[in-house]
C-alpha cells in the first residue's frame, strides 16, 4: 500500500528515508557479495526487478469485485531472500514514482520501509516458521504471502497513524482508524496474493524443479567469466 | 506507460537532466516549506505551467497522468477527513469538523498536490534513462544503477511478454472465472518467473561476450548549453523556495 | 598470416546436464571470408559458436585463434572478446541499456578505451547498420530488426575482426534481411570476416565463400557451397538443397545448360540474369 507523494510531514519522510537507509545498505551489501561470488546474479536480481514492477502492474481476480494488483513481495521475497530485496523493492518503488506517479519521491523511504523490508522480512519468517512446524509447502506459501501483505498494510497504517495521531485518541485511535478503513480493500488483495503466490509455486515446483534449485543460488557451471 | 510518451518527446528532452533535476528538488523543497494554502496553490501553479508552457507538455496528457495520483490523494485525504468514535453511542465513524483539523487537511493536500507537480515536471520531461545517468554523477552505487539499468530495459521485454501471454490465454477462455482467471494468472506468472531465469541467463553470456566483467558502464553524453541551464534552473528554484516561504 | 584466423582441433563439449553438444569438432575459420554455418536444429551451432570467443571451455580439444592456442586467463579472454564480437539470436536478451547510444557504447567502454574514441565508434558504428537517425529513440520503441541492428552495432564498435552472427535473418521481413545482407556486405568489404549460423539455405548459397555444415556435434562437409550444398548426404543432412541449384539442375535435364560462361548462378538475380542470357543466345543463333 503506498503513500502518496508529499503526504507524510518532512520530519516523518525523512525519518522513514534515515530508518530505510541501513537496510538498504544491507542489502547492497548482500547483493554485492553474491555478484563477486556468482557474477551472473547482476543479471538476475536486475530482471527480477523488472518482473516484480511488471507483476505489480498486473490486474488480480478479486473476490469481492474491486481490481487489485499482486505486490511480488511474498513471491520475491521466498525467491530472491529477504535481505535482496530491500534494494529490489528500492528500485521498483522508485521506478512506479517515476513511470506511474504512483508512490513518491518524498515518501520514497516510508514505502520502502513497509513494502520493501517489512513485507520481505515478514514473509521469510513465516515462510520459515510454518515450514519448521512442518506445515504442507502449499500452506506456508499461502501464509507466507498473505501475511506479508497483512504486515505491510498494517505497517502503512501505523505510519500514517504516526504522522496523523487522532486529535483526542491519538495514535492508537488513528491507527485503528487506518487499520479498518485499509481492511476494507486490504484483506482481499492479502488473500489473492495468497492464493497466486500459491497457484505460481506450485506451477513452479511442478514443471520447474530444476530451476526452482538454481534459486537457491547454484551457477549454470560451464560458463566462463 | 504515459510518463514515457512525453519523456522522449517535449520541448526539453534536450536540456540537461541536472538542470531539470535540480529545478525538481527545488520544487519538492518549495512544496515542503509552503505554509499556508495560497503558497501552495501558488507554487502547483508555477510548476503547472513550467511544465505545460515551458516544456510543452500537452494540457490534456499532463491531468491523464495526473489523475491516478490525484483520485488516490482524495481517497487518503477522506481516510484524515473521518475520525473514529469509541463507545460514545451513535455512528462509529464521524466527519472531522474542528476547524483547525481541516485546515491541517488543506495544508496536506496542498503540499502533497505541490510535491505531485514538482515529481511530473521532472518524469514528463526526462527519459529514465538520463535519471539513472545523473543518479550516477550523483555517485548512488553502482550495483544499485545496474539494477536500474537493467529493470528499464526489461520491464518493456517482460510486460510484452506478459501480453502475448494474456491474449494467448483469452483466446481459449482462459479467464472467464474467478478461479480460471487465477490459474490462468498463476501460470502466466510462473511462467514469467522462468523467464527471469532465462533472460538474466542470456544477458549475462550476451554482457561477458562483449568483455564486460564488473559494473555496467555506458558513455555518458553531454548536453548541450548545460552550464546555462543548470544556472538558471538553479535561480529559478530559489525564487520558488523564496516565494514558497515568504507568501503567508 | 596464415588463412586460418580460427581452428577447432578435435573439440567436445558437454553440458552441465549431460548432452553432448559437441564431439571431436575439427573446423576451420578462414580470414576475410564469408562463412555459413548451416545445421538441423541442436546440431551444435550455437555451442560452437560460444566457444569462439571464449564463453564456453571445451571438455577436450583445442581452439586457436591465428593459429595460437585460446588462452583462458581473464587478460586472455578480454584480448580474444575484443577480437571476436559474437551477435546473439535474440535482441532482447543482449541490449542492456533503454538508450540506444548508450547500449552501443558498452562494448568499447568495456574495452577502457578513452571518451572521444568511444564516442567516435559509436557514431561509425551506428552509421553502418544505417540506424544514426534512430540513435536517441529509446530500445523498446524500436522494430525487432532495428533492435537487431542495434546489436550488430554494439558489437562493430568493438572494432572486431571477427564477428559471429546466430541466425540474424531469422524473424527478419523480406526488406529488413536485404538490408541487413547490405550491412553485412558493406562490412565485409571493410576487412572483418563473417561467420554466420542460418537454416536459409538459398542466403548461404548466394553469400557464402564458405560453408560448414555441422551435423551431431560434428562436421559433415565443408567448402565453398556449390560444391558441397549439392552433396546427397549433406541434402540429406539439411533436409533439402537450394532452391537455386534444384532449379538449376531441372534445367539441364532440358537440356539448358546455364554454365555458359562457367560461372553458376547463386542468386535470384544471377539466375534471372542467367536464364535472360540464354534465351537471347537462342534468339539470334
Ligand atoms: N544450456 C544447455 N544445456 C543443456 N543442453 C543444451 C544447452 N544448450 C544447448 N543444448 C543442447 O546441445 C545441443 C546443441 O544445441 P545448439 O543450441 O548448439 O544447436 P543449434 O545447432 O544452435 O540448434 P538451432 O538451430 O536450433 O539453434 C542440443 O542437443 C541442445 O539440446
Ligand atoms: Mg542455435
Amino acid at each position: 500500500m503506498h503513500i502518496m507523494e508529499g503526504f507524510l510531514p518532512v520530519t516523518h519522510a525523512i525519518g522513514w528515508s534515515i530508518a530505510s537507509a541501513p537496510f538498504i545498505a544491507l542489502g547492497l551489501r548482500s547483493i554485492n557479495k553474491k555478484i563477486s561470488e556468482h557474477p551472473e546474479q547482476r543479471m538476475l536480481l536486475g530482471v527480477a526487478a523488472a518482473f516484480t514492477f511488471v507483476l505489480s502492474a498486473l490486474k488480480m481476480p478479486s473476490v469481492t469485485g474491486s481490481s487489485s494488483h499482486p505486490t511480488g513481495t511474498g513471491l520475491g521475497a521466498i525467491l530472491f531472500g529477504p535481505t535482496a530485496l530491500a534494494p529490489i523493492g528500492g528500485v521498483v518503488l522508485l521506478f512506479q514514482a517515476l513511470l506511474l506517479a504512483h508512490g513518491g519521491i518524498t515518501t520514497l523511504g516510508a514505502n520502502i520501509f513497509s513494502m520493501a523490508i517489512v513485507g520481505p522480512f515478514a514473509a521469510v519468517a513465516i515462510f520459515r516458521s510454518a515450514t519448521a512446524v512442518r506445515l504442507p509447502f502449499g500452506m506456508s506459501v499461502f501464509l507466507a504471502a498473505s501475511l506479508a501483505d497483512l504486515m505491510t498494510y498494517l505497517t502503512t497504517a501505523a505510519q500514517l497513524a504516526l504522522a496523523f495521531p487522532d486529535a483526542t485518541g491519538g495514535f492508537p485511535a488513528s491507527f485503528a482508524k487506518f487499520v479498518g478503513i485499509f481492511a476494507i480493500t486490504q484483506i482481499p488483495l492479502a488473500i489473492c496474493e495468497g492464493f497466486l503466490t500459491l497457484v505460481v509455486m506450485n506451477a513452479l515446483v511442478r514443471f520447474n524443479a530444476r530451476e526452482l534449485q538454481e534459486m537457491q543460488v547454484t551457477p549454470r557451471s560451464g560458463v566462463r567469466a | 506507460m504515459l510518463t514515457e510518451q512525453s519523456a522522449y518527446t517535449n520541448r526539453w528532452r534536450w536540456v540537461s537532466p541536472t538542470a531539470k533535476g535540480i529545478f525538481t528538488c527545488s520544487g519538492l523543497v518549495a512544496a515542503c516549506a509552503a505554509t499556508s494554502p495560497r503558497a501552495s496553490l501558488l507554487v502547483i501553479t508555477l510548476l503547472m505551467a513550467t511544465a505545460i508552457f515551458g516544456a510543452g507538455i500537452p494540457i490534456t496528457h499532463y491531468l491523464r497522468v495526473g489523475a491516478p495520483a490525484m483520485l488516490f490523494l482524495g481517497a487518503s485525504c477522506l481516510s484524515l477527513l473521518v475520525t473514529l468514535n469509541f463507545g460514545s453511542g451513535g455512528s462509529p465513524l464521524t466527519l472531522q469538523s474542528n476547524p483547525d483539523e481541516l485546515s491541517r487537511i488543506v495544508h496536506i493536500c496542498g503540499r502533497s498536490c505541490a510535491c505531485l507537480a514538482a515529481l511530473l515536471l521532472l518524469t514528463l520531461t526526462t527519459p529514465l534513462s538520463d535519471i539513472i545517468s545523473l543518479l550516477r554523477r550523483c555517485r548512488v552505487p553502482d550495483t544499485l544503477l545496474d539494477l536500474m539499468t537493467l529493470c528499464y530495459r526489461t520491464l518493456f521485454v517482460l510486460s510484452a511478454a506478459i501480453h502475448e501471454t494474456l491474449t494467448a490465454q483469452s483466446a481459449r477462455l482462459g479467464h472467464s472465472t474467478v478461479t480460471q482467471s487465477l490459474r490462468s494468472l498463476g501460470g502466466l506468472v510462473a511462467n514469467l518467473t522462468i523467464q527471469v531465469w532465462q533472460r538474466s541467463q542470456a544477458l549475462h553470456i550476451a554482457a561477458l561476450a562483449r568483455n564486460n566483467d564488473g559494473a555496467l558502464r555506458f558513455l555518458e553524453y553531454p548536453f548541450a548549453r548545460s552550464a546555462r541551464h543548470i544556472t538558471l534552473a538553479s535561480g529559478a528554484g530559489i525564487t520558488l523556495i523564496l516565494l514558497a516561504v515568504l507568501i503567508p | 598470416m596464415s588463412d586460418a584466423i580460427i581452428r577447432l582441433e578435435n573439440v567436445s563439449y558437454r553440458y552441465p546436464d549431460g548432452t553432448a553438444a559437441l564431439t571431436d569438432c575439427s573446423l576451420t575459420i578462414n580470414r576475410n571470408k564469408r562463412t555459413a554455418v548451416l545445421g538441423a536444429n541442436g546440431a551444435g551451432k550455437t555451442t560452437m559458436f560460444l566457444h569462439l570467443n571464449g564463453i564456453l571451455q571445451p571438455s577436450s580439444g583445442r581452439l586457436f585463434r591465428d593459429d595460437i592456442p585460446f588462452e583462458y586467463s581473464r587478460t586472455g579472454l578480454r584480448k580474444l572478446r575484443s577480437k571476436v564480437g559474437m551477435v546473439f539470436q535474440n535482441p532482447d536478451s543482449q541490449l542492456f541499456s533503454a538508450s540506444v547510444q548508450e547500449d552501443v557504447s558498452f562494448g568499447p567502454m568495456n574495452l577502457g578505451l578513452d571518451t572521444t574514441t568511444i564516442r567516435r565508434r559509436v557514431a561509425e558504428a551506428l552509421g553502418a547498420v544505417a540506424m544514426a537517425g534512430l540513435a536517441d529513440k529509446p530500445v523498446h520503441n524500436l522494430s525487432y530488426g532495428q533492435k537487431k541492428r542495434v546489436c550488430i552495432a554494439g558489437v562493430l564498435a568493438m572494432e572486431p575482426e571477427v564477428i559471429i552472427l546466430d541466425e540474424p535473418m531469422a524473424g527478419l521481413d523480406a526488406a529488413m534481411q536485404e538490408e541487413l545482407t547490405a550491412v553485412l556486405e558493406r562490412l565485409h568489404a571493410g576487412g572483418i570476416t563473417i561467420v554466420i549460423a542460418t537454416h536459409d539455405l538459398d542466403f548461404a548459397y548466394g553469400w557464402a565463400d564458405q560453408a560448414l555444415v555441422m551435423q551431431s556435434g560434428g562436421l559433415l562437409a565443408h567448402g565453398t557451397p556449390e560444391d558441397i550444398l549439392l552433396r546427397p548426404e549433406v541434402g540429406n543432412a539439411l533436409g533439402t538443397i537450394p532452391q537455386i541449384a534444384e532449379i538449376i539442375h531441372s534445367l539441364s535435364l532440358l537440356g539448358i545448360d546455364l554454365r555458359g560462361n562457367g560461372y553458376l548462378p547463386r542468386t535470384r538475380n544471377e539466375l534471372v540474369a542467367a536464364i535472360a542470357a540464354v534465351t537471347t543466345r537462342e534468339d539470334t543463333p
